[in-house]
């Protein structure tokens, strides 16, 4: 991974330069498909929100698409942003600008959803730019106990150490269940409490 | 189910040719004294024979023994008779054989899988002998053994349960005698021989018929555990109910089969003099029984088996169908229905039928069905004599005891095979012989039809319904081609190619939705049953008139209005028709009638439910309705609008609760099942004349037409179902009835739904982040937003709703008709006010279609606030 440059300051990066941007994690990405190579270790792909990088474990990913046309849902919770189309089936985007408290944003070159999995449905992220796919060993991962910005806090559950940063890790499970909490009420028990 | 070339070739090698020879030397052998004995070659070769024979049999398929081995048997059991004494017991022996691999099914299953040692072999060879009484055997070998061994054996004897384990290590035992294996076969030979001094008995090694005995107790350990985890358990694993599609092919098939029951039976009430209804319900029985057997679904076999028997009295006229013998059977019936979905889901369902068979053994002898607990106990009890068993295995035999005794039907070779008190799988067996039934079951179903998985229809719709959507997106593809290259001749191909795939694409979508299409009458065949049970139970006279049952309608709907139907059904029973000396008293005629039918009208399916009973009540209904809160005193409703108050929550009006209907629930579930169908249901009733139930439902769910219409930029599809009409209307006709707009339209105060108020579709300027406008179209938009604003002058109103409820949607424009799949958009985004799914347009430009049920009772919530 030292071989790849390291980035510190987002705001310099130039997303549209394939050296530097999409070209180096792909290459990442598909390294990361023999997981032999890493052992034990876990791995997480960096995403930016605003100028906030966050972690996601890679098990959870399903795909990475460029911003399709976003179909607004009326009334629906706050934090979805509307429907897009995949390949002919309809899916949620959530917009974690709106979850990370930040502010809106414009579309760039560099924004990407992420289509991850929740209990087998897909539910789609915005995000402004993927960043690397990091593999860190165990040791590296705290249970989080830091208390970031109320909302982002419930969200990210770990800490991850990557060289000298400190990263948050994503929970889509956690994310879901903040916009829709009755998804995991067991049907029947909901009356019991 | 044709039996392998081979295997019948073995089969038939071994009976006609190996099995007398061996037995000719096993007798000659048996004649001689211990001295003289020894084995020639002869003897140990056809030994070898038949065991290798065996060993493939063992392979079989447990279909091909049940056919073969029950004929087989009955060949030699009319053979019988030629042989000698000795030949007499081995003839039963191989009867035992070719019985018993068909009753205990996991016999081949299991040896099939390993080549068959010896000690197999032989193991197979003691399961034969199984029905023969174990206890039988100490006595007739004690003399030759030793008194060591012959105590061992006792012991053995007295607990087998507890050492099925002793016979392996007997087993290995054997193996090291390897010289005598005529004797040890010998010994199994004679072994059943329960009335016959044994004359080989001298001379047998001990260890050896230690060892044979200890298998047949295995055996019998084997099949007493798997009965008594069940009464007859409910099914026996075996390769065919392994098998997903032949598993679906019985389920089809059973689903058929219990329908005509079902008919037939009420058709047999009525006249119980029709042969051919007897006839009917017979061979359905029967092939079901069959079926069931063979999939080793013993339960459902062993209570159609009683219902077959009690058809079977009836047909011969021995009996007459009174309304309590088909009360029984209904009964039967239900039971049998558990039991089939259990099949289906694939999950036992324990339920318990002894006590439906039992009702059915009653009826069947001519006494009450006494469907309690108690009911034939004393009587089965003495038929069965078997002390000491447990309840389960008195059953079975008592069934089989029956089996033979009070039904002669299954003819008189299984005689001998139900005396036995064999478990009830065998009868299966025999009864899986293609009987009379199946080939009459083919020549009826002569018409031209296959039978398709619904999960593959399914597929097929599912991608139809991606086809339409790409037919669309090559239409806009042609469009923009056609504008832009006009001159080039390609763009002419494709014009014309995109016309003739689209008039391709529509045949094909319209024969895909006719395949789907089943007639309502599967599901409207149910009702009669229910109407019968129903004006039994109320002491009503009900009768129930169909019409209209031919009227297609998708498949998946058919099953999904079943439920609300049966409901309303029961309630026109239970509320509308009066009891007779209520009609009598009113100058009716006494028994009611209740009129259920369904036609087309474009696209959409009405079905009725009419009732000639009491009617309602306005003044009472809206009594009841203030009284419950549904309604506000002030409120002026007119009658028709009171009536429709039934489906709202928590309005019943039965004064006293019956088991049938009257908890207040049903209405307003039965309006919420129509409308997730797509369909809008509505009530009207004339006091002392009856009530009528409107139902109104899509042809179907899997492709919409849809009306596209365009409000803020965002662009919504109302399903064409439930639009009426689209009207242009000036905003200055627009009244304003406290909060809520109105238009007058015909006479007619029809109130407005503004879709972007609605629809809160100002929020979308702060809520909506990443509006994706590709940059080249902004100029075009912003002229078509222009244009919107012109048309504002007049307003567009689609008017949507059926019968009586009816409002308008403004919109800002029309746009087309298109045809669409709805499509989930995930848990995260279920339950959202007034929008019903998804669907990608041709564009690929995903596009929300309206709830209008939402919009509805969004509007019925306004006009509360305005009545308040």
């Amino acid at each position: 991974m030292d071989s790849f440059p390291q980035l510190t300051d987002f705001q310099d990066l130039d997303f549209n330069n394939s050296s530097q941007g999409l070209f180096v994690i792909r290459k990442e990405l598909d390294s990361a498909k023999s997981e032999q190579v890493y052992g034990d270790r876990f791995q997480f792909m960096g995403f930016l929100v605003a100028d906030k990088e966050v972690l996601i474990d890679i098990a959870v990913v399903n795909e990475i698409i460029m911003m399709p046309p976003i179909t607004y849902v009326p009334n629906a919770h706050n934090y979805i942003e509307g429907v897009i189309n995949l390949r002919g089936n309809i899916i949620p985007v959530i917009n974690l600008r709106k979850v990370m408290d930040e502010k809106p944003g414009e579309i760039t070159h560099a924004c990407r959803i992420i289509i991850t999995k929740f209990r087998n449905e897909l539910v789609g992220m915005i995000v402004d730019a993927i960043t690397y796919v990091f593999s860190v060993s165990p040791d590296d991962i705290e249970q989080h106990t830091i208390s970031l910005k109320s909302t982002s806090s419930e969200i990210l559950t770990n800490i991850c150490k990557i060289k000298d940063r400190l990263l948050g890790v994503i929970e889509i499970e956690k994310l879901v269940l903040k916009i829709k909490p009755e998804i995991d009420v067991v049907p029947g028990t909901e009356h019991a409490a | 189910m044709a039996m392998d070339v081979l295997q019948s070739a073995a089969l038939n090698s071994l009976v006609k040719e190996v099995l007398p020879k061996l037995q000719e030397h096993l007798a000659v052998l048996a004649m001689m004294t211990s001295e003289e004995r020894e084995i020639n070659a002869e003897t140990s070769y056809f030994l070898k024979e038949a065991l290798q024979l065996l060993g493939m049999l063992s392979q079989w398929s447990s279909s091909s023994i049940e056919k073969a081995s029950a004929g087989e048997a009955k060949d030699l059991s009319t053979n019988q008779d030629d042989m000698d004494e000795i030949g007499d017991e081995e003839a039963k022996a191989m009867l035992a054989l070719m019985d018993e691999p068909a009753a205990s099914d996991h016999l081949p299953e299991k040896e099939g899988e390993k080549e068959m040692s010896d000690a197999e072999a032989r193991a197979m060879l003691g399961l034969m002998d199984e029905p023969i009484s174990a206890e039988k055997m100490p006595q007739l070998e004690s003399e030759s053994m030793s008194d060591a061994e012959a105590k061992a054996m006792l012991s053995l004897m007295d607990a087998p349960a507890e050492k099925p384990d002793v016979s392996s290590a007997a087993a290995n035992k054997v193996e090291e005698i390897n010289d005598d294996e005529a004797r040890r076969l010998l010994a199994l030979m004679d072994s059943p021989s329960e009335n016959l001094p044994p004359p080989t008995s001298e001379d047998k090694t001990p260890a050896k018929i230690k060892a044979e005995i200890k298998v047949e107790i295995k055996g019998e350990v084997e099949v007493e555990g798997e009965v008594e985890v069940e009464d007859v358990p409910e099914w026996i694993e075996n390769e065919f109910s392994n098998d997903q599609d032949m598993i679906r092919d019985f389920i089809t098939n059973t689903d058929d089969l219990m329908e005509t029951l079902d008919r037939t039976i009420l058709a047999l009430e009525n006249d119980p003099s029709d042969k051919e209804t007897i006839e009917e319900i017979f061979r359905a029985a029967h092939t079901l029984k069959g079926a069931a057997g063979m999939f080793g679904y013993s339960a459902i076999e062993a209570v159609m088996h009683k219902m077959e028997n009690l058809f079977d009295l009836i047909r011969k006229g021995k009996m007459h169908a009174s309304s309590e013998i088909v009360d029984v059977v209904f009964q039967g019936l239900d039971t049998l229905r558990i039991l089939l979905t259990a099949v289906k889901s694939q999950t036992k369902s324990g339920h318990d039928i002894k006590p439906i068979v039992r009702a059915l053994i009653n009826v069947a002898e001519g006494r009450k069905a006494n469907l309690g607990e108690k009911g034939a106990e004393s009587k089965t009890n003495s038929q069965a004599k078997v002390s000491g068993e447990s309840d389960d295995a008195a059953l079975n035999k008592i069934m089989s005891a029956l089996s033979g005794g009070s039904a002669k039907a299954p003819g008189s070779a299984k005689a001998e095979g139900s005396a036995k008190v064999e478990a009830v799988p065998v009868k299966a067996a025999e009864i899986a012989k293609p009987g009379a039934s199946k080939p009459k079951k083919q020549e009826s179903q002569k018409d031209n039809t296959i039978r398709v998985d619904l999960e593959r229809l399914d597929m097929l719709v599912s991608l139809v319904g991606e086809l339409v959507t790409d037919r669309t997106r090559f239409s806009v593809v042609e469009e923009d081609l056609r504008s832009h290259f006009s001159q080039l001749s390609l763009t002419a191909d494709m014009t014309e190619t995109v016309q003739l795939f689209s008039r391709h694409m529509n045949e094909v979508q319209d024969i895909i939705m006719k395949i789907r299409m089943v007639p309502i009458g599967n599901e409207f065949n149910k009702f009669p049953r229910v109407v019968r049970d129903l004006s039994r139970q109320l002491s009503k006279k009900i009768e129930l008139k169909i019409i209209g049952e031919d009227t297609e309608l998708d498949k998946t709907l058919v099953e999904q209005i079943g439920d609300p139907l049966i409901h309303l059904i029961r309630n026109a029973c239970d509320h509308g028709v009066e009891t007779p000396e209520d009609r009598l008293a009113s100058g009716k005629s006494e028994g009611g009638v209740i009129t259920l039918a369904a036609r087309q009208e474009g696209n959409n399916i009405v079905i009725t439910i009419q009732d000639d009973g009491k009617g309602m009540d306005p003044q009472k209904l809206k009594q009841k309705a203030i009284e419950k809160g549904v309604i506000s005193a002030s409120q002026n409703l007119t009658d028709g609008e009171i009536f429709n108050l039934i489906f709202e929550a928590g309005f019943s009006t039965a004064e006293k609760i019956t088991n049938v209907s009257g908890r207040g629930v049903g209405m307003d579930v039965v309006r919420k099942q129509i409308s997730k169908l797509k369909g809008t249901i509505a009530v009207d009733s004339t006091l002392g004349k009856g009530s009528i139930i409107t139902i109104s439902l899509p042809l179907t769910l899997a492709i919409v037409q849809s009306l596209l219409i365009k409000c803020r930029d965002e662009i919504y599809a109302i399903p064409l179902s439930s639009v009426v009409e689209s009207i242009r209307i000036s905003p200055k006709d627009i009244q304003r009835v406290g909060d809520m707009p109105v238009v007058k339209r015909m006479g007619k105060v029809l109130p407005l739904v503004d879709l972007s108020a609605t629809l809160d579709l100002s929020r979308k300027k702060n809520d909506f982040w990443y509006d994706h406008v590709p940059r080249g179209k902004e100029g075009n938009r912003r002229r078509k937003d222009r244009q919107a604003d012109r048309v504002r002058e007049r307003l567009f109103v689609v008017v949507v709703g059926a019968g009586e409820k009816r409002f308008g949607i403004i919109v800002d424009s029309l746009m087309n008709q298109q045809e669409m799949v709805i499509k989930p958009m995930g848990s995260l985004l279920k339950e959202l006010p007034c929008v019903a799914g998804g669907a990608v347009l041709g564009t690929g430009q995903v596009v929300l279609v309206l709830d209008v049920g939402d919009l509805e009772s969004y509007v019925r919530n306004l006009q509360r606030t305005v009545a308040a």
